[in-house]
């Protein structure tokens, strides 16, 4: 009888252990942008909404004004707890114009910290505010500044799930807007706004309505970015710069990838096609308790 | 320069997509009845089966009506001999009408996801 009791206890401790550690373990995953059924892709132009430990490199080629533009973008985020993290960033470019000498080499080390604002499960929307120091002089003599910039920046997702119409439930839409605020007065300060359209595959079939597509489709999120930059001051207010840039982005267990053409949007930004190719590793998913999970909790 | 960050980066590329022992967050691969599907009969059970393992412990998978009665039984459970597949039977014969899968599951590193999804009996 009593070794029957000492059964049940055990039996009851290892489940009680069992349960604890699981919902310890659970934690990490407040990192990743999901809001409910909602997975948003980091996007290739602009941030995502969501404060994630990932690192992410993405390359783009483009011929502008008669001079090609080679840039190889890396940047680590990392959270502190699950609503605070910090991304670090930097990029590598080579610049190639037309009958001048070369010039390469790394830009300014950008440092940005970010808080998870919002996140709302059953509406699918997720926001998030960061402030971001382009620090001076951190880079190379001929691509870097020798002054800071300072831009706050607010990015949200919003998932079209609720709606009534079928079709419309895989769309979600991202956007960010920010200001940078050069520390130089000869230089103008920029408005930088951003949006994405997704059509989201794999909330079609895990939460809609199953089509049949099979790997890799099945993963794919076709997607459409809008990174825009306006002029605020000096001799170039109210000029606006950007791209479009269709593509799509496949998402993993472990990573993404995706690729986007760079159509300008106007002459004054250039008058032919990019490309951009992008990874993203998702840390928490790849390390979950290790480099992937918040520093407290 | 470039020449030598771009077999750096393939190389951590491929070093990230051979580990073999990592764990991620779960999400469907197939179900059945199939996601949105109409059938012209009652299913006699509903499956998901995810791309991960998942935790028998805190994985649920419970099928409702329009009204929102419950129609499965329990709060289902994972396969013993097939971690990623997490199942229900049915309370009894489905009468025709709009049912929602609600499913909710712990990965095996401990991230959680959670989804519906409807089937309807004609």
């Amino acid at each position: 009888m009593r070794a029957m009791q000492t059964q049940k206890i055990r039996l009851w401790f290892s489940v009680l252990i069992t349960a604890i550690t699981i919902v310890a373990a659970a934690a990490p995953a407040h990192a990743h942008a999901i809001a409910g059924m909602r997975l948003f892709p980091a996007t290739l132009t602009f941030d995502d909404p969501g404060v994630a430990d990932e690192t992410s490199w993405i390359f783009s080629h483009i011929n502008a004004g008669g001079s090609q533009t080679n840039i190889l973008n890396l940047a680590y985020a990392k959270t502190i707890t699950p609503r605070w993290g910090l991304v670090v960033s930097t990029d590598y470019q080579s610049l190639l114009p037309g009958g001048l000498p070369a010039l390469r080499g790394w830009d300014n080390v950008t440092v940005a910290a970010a808080y998870q604002l919002f996140k709302h499960e059953d509406a699918e929307s997720i926001g998030l505010l960061s402030l971001a120091d382009s620090i001076g002089d951190s880079g190379g003599r001929a691509i870097g500044t020798p002054y800071s910039t300072y831009t706050p920046e607010f990015a949200f997702g919003k998932g079209f799930g609720q709606v009534s119409a079928n079709w419309l439930k895989p769309v979600a839409l991202t956007a960010a807007v920010s200001e940078s605020f050069p520390a130089n007065s000869s230089v103008s300060r920029t408005l930088n706004w951003a949006f994405s359209v997704q059509y989201s595959i794999p909330y079609l079939q895990n939460f809609v309505r199953y089509v049949g597509l099979k790997a890799p489709f099945n993963n794919m999120i076709p997607i459409i970015e809008f990174p825009m930059q306006t002029c605020l001051d000096h001799g170039c207010h109210g000029q606006t710069t950007g791209y479009l840039a269709p593509g799509v982005i496949w998402i993993g267990h472990y990573f993404q990838w995706g690729v986007e053409l760079q159509v300008p949007v106007n002459h004054r930004t250039g008058n032919s096609v990019g490309i951009l190719f992008g990874m993203d590793f998702y840390l928490d998913d790849i390390a979950p308790h290790g480099i992937g999970a918040p520093l407290f909790h | 320069m470039m020449a030598k960050i771009i077999p750096l980066l393939l190389t951590a590329v491929l070093a990230v997509c051979a580990a073999p022992d990592v764990w991620a967050h779960a999400f469907p691969e197939n179900s059945s009845p199939h996601v949105g599907s109409e059938l012209t009969a009652s299913p006699p059970a509903v499956k998901i089966w995810f791309d991960g393992d998942i935790e028998p412990v805190f994985s649920t998978l419970i099928v409702k009506n329009a009204g929102g009665t419950q129609v499965s039984q329990g709060r289902g459970q994972v396969d013993a001999s097939d971690k990623t597949l997490l199942e229900t039977a049915l309370a009894g014969s489905l009468p025709p009408g709009q049912y929602w899968v609600y499913w909710s599951v712990i990965a095996r590193d401990g991230h959680h996801t959670a989804g519906r999804f409807p089937f309807t009996v004609q």
